[in-house]
């Protein structure tokens, strides 16, 4: 058993910075290990999509439509003879893009809003909360949908609905660890030393809800794919041509006998949603001295 | 106690104006001239300014939203610009159905998350354990849509043992209703199963530590009285809790899983509505959802003050 009163301490040694101890910590835990390995492999495709494809996404090919999976197309052909494998390739690109900065914009903005509704306390407080917890009450897709359906479809649209949907419970997040934190005796040691709000906030408050955030970011980010993959999915997402997962899922129903349509690009929505769990779990169980590993 | 249920009635109340206002923000932004839907394309520039102003379209939004909350309030949610319906009927039709949907889906994420759960708390760290584990997690990272897909490619296509979609009443005839609801209760059940699951096996692990099971076990009750009269009935709370947080996005997983098998239930309602830019449709389904999820968030409470008599609502 950790002992309790270290509360949340860096796991870092005095010579190693914490990011170094981090990655050192999740190298020798291995769901960790298989989570960064899988998402390493998703951002290689999606950087280096042209490289290892030989089929622009793009091409039509009217002589070899429906194709199933072959030594020349290797996930198969769609219903105009575009390259499935190549599609998917570059789908990991729309999904990375979307995912990565509406997550990122989403945790700005919401841990920043949950830190000072925290921080200062009273009715502010009290408003910003409810105003979270209505948006809470929706099911995330469902407000996402609805988002883009009055802001219209696309790239950067379903990036907003995703970021906006998301933003509550970094807020409820960041709010909760404030409260905890900002008891704490060194805060209090700050605030007698007459340290500046700003300052307490930023370089004592914030460096230690950290962890948190960032193991949650990740937690997000699944369910931030699961959700733009849904948009697109109902045809409410990045708009065709562009290869979109989700989309190319919808498209392959409408071709029952040409299972690979549908299969591949969820089989690559599946392993990303894992990756980023996996490794949330893991920085969950790494980052938090308190948390005995099982 | 009278102050805390009273501040939870306030807090309670504030978010169901915040969210009804959110609903009706959304219904009054969708794009689209709502007088091209009753009068069609064909309509002068002087119909249709009449018909804005008998439809109180040209109010401010506050004024429209209270107009539009009192109507709601008696029940009054507008009338479907498609179909001409009332859509509080509209919703009488489809709300059971996606709740029969959910519901079923709950009880299959129970059926099988407890059991698998307790199971892998008590043989922590084997074979067991490292199975369901694994499991677990892979339908967690499952997308619904394909989930539903693949069932339908496997089990309606390849096998032929269910229909691929559609749906009958319940009344109408129970077993092919049922029938229909296979796939997508397991769609939108497997992976709240598997979040029961996980819960459920944190909460046994620890519950099997404490010390009341350790003196179950030395008065020598059996080990399966012990597991689940003494550890199992601890744990439930967390796993109601659980449950019940996630309500909400079970109501998402049915927006998707109702378009996939085309099941007329509130999913396809919104979705549909959306498409036409129905808008009265869209604010009562999605008033609908936003009213379930905080009820079910409500009642989960109360049922965690029900099982832990020492929690106080």
């Amino acid at each position: 058993m950790a002992a309790r009163s270290s509360a949340i301490s860096p796991v870092a040694t005095p010579n190693t910075s914490p990011i170094f101890a981090t990655l050192r910590a999740l190298a020798a835990h291995p769901m960790g290990l298989l989570g960064g390995l899988i998402l390493l492999l998703i951002a290689f495709a999606a950087i280096f999509a042209p490289l290892i494809t030989s089929v622009d996404p793009a091409t039509i090919d009217y002589t070899a439509i429906l194709q199933p999976p072959s030594s020349e197309y290797i996930f198969g052909t769609d219903e105009i003879g575009r390259s499935v494998y190549s599609r998917t390739v570059y789908g990991a690109r729309i999904a990375m893009i979307i995912v990565l900065s509406a997550v990122g914009v989403a945790l700005i903005v919401g841990s920043i809003a949950g830190m000072i509704s925290g921080y200062i306390g009273g009715r502010t407080d009290t408003i910003v909360m409810r105003v979270m917890d209505a948006v809470l009450a929706f099911p995330t897709l469902v407000l996402a949908l609805a988002i883009v359906a009055i802001i219209g479809p696309s790239l950067v649209n379903a990036l907003v609905a995703i970021a906006i949907v998301s933003i509550p419970s970094f807020a409820r997040l960041a709010r909760g660890s404030v409260l905890v934190v900002r008891e704490l005796d060194y805060v209090k040691a700050a605030e007698v030393l007459g340290a500046s709000h700003l300052r307490i906030m930023m370089f004592h408050i914030a460096p230690n809800i950290l962890p948190n955030i960032i193991v949650f970011g990740s937690l997000t980010a699944s369910a931030a794919l699961i959700t733009e993959s849904g948009l697109s999915f109902l045809g409410l997402g990045v708009q065709p041509p562009a290869p979109s997962w989700g989309y190319m899922v919808a498209i392959g129903m409408n071709y029952w006998t040409s299972w690979w349509m549908s299969f591949f690009p969820g089989l690559a929505i599946f392993f990303t949603v894992l990756g980023f769990n996996l490794l949330g779990d893991a920085l969950r169980d790494v980052l938090d001295p308190r948390r005995v590993v099982d | 106690m009278m102050r805390s249920v009273r501040s939870k009635a306030a807090q309670l109340l504030t978010v169901l104006v915040l969210s009804s206002f959110i609903v009706f923000a959304i219904g009054a932004l969708l794009p689209g001239d709502p007088t091209i839907a009753v009068l069609g394309d064909t309509a002068t520039p002087e119909q249709r300014a009449q018909l804005r102003e008998s439809l109180g379209l040209n109010d401010p939004l506050i004024v429209r939203y209270l107009t539009w909350a009192a109507d709601a309030l008696r029940g009054d949610l507008g009338t479907s610009l498609r179909s001409q319906e009332p859509v509080l009927q509209i919703l009488a039709d489809r709300v059971p159905i996606t709740l029969q949907l959910t519901f079923l889906s709950i009880l299959l994420a129970v059926v099988v998350g407890i059991p698998m759960g307790v199971a892998a708390a008590k043989w922590r760290g084997g074979t067991a354990d490292l199975v369901i584990s694994v499991v677990g997690l892979s339908s967690l990272a499952v997308p619904y849509f394909w989930l539903g897909i693949l069932l339908i490619l496997l089990f309606s296509i390849q096998l032929g043992w269910v229909p691929p979609s559609g749906h009958v009443p319940f009344f109408e005839d129970p077993l092919q209703n049922l029938k229909l609801m296979l796939l997508p209760t397991i769609t939108v059940g497997t992976a709240m199963a598997a979040l029961v699951m996980r819960q459920a096996r944190t909460a046994m692990l620890e519950a099997l530590s404490q010390d009341y099971v350790r003196t179950a076990r030395a008065k020598g009750q059996s080990e399966f009285i012990t597991t689940m009269r003494h550890a199992l009935r601890n744990a439930l709370n967390p796993i109601v809790t659980v449950v019940g947080l996630q309500f909400g996005t079970l109501m998402g997983g049915a927006v998707v899983t109702e378009t996939i098998f085309s099941i007329p239930g509130l999913g396809r309602l919104v979705i549909d509505g959306i498409f036409n830019r129905d808008l009265a449709v869209v604010q009562g389904a999605i008033l609908t959802i936003v009213l379930c999820v905080v009820v079910i968030n409500l009642l989960t409470d109360l049922v965690y003050a029900w099982l832990d008599p020492r929690v106080k609502v």
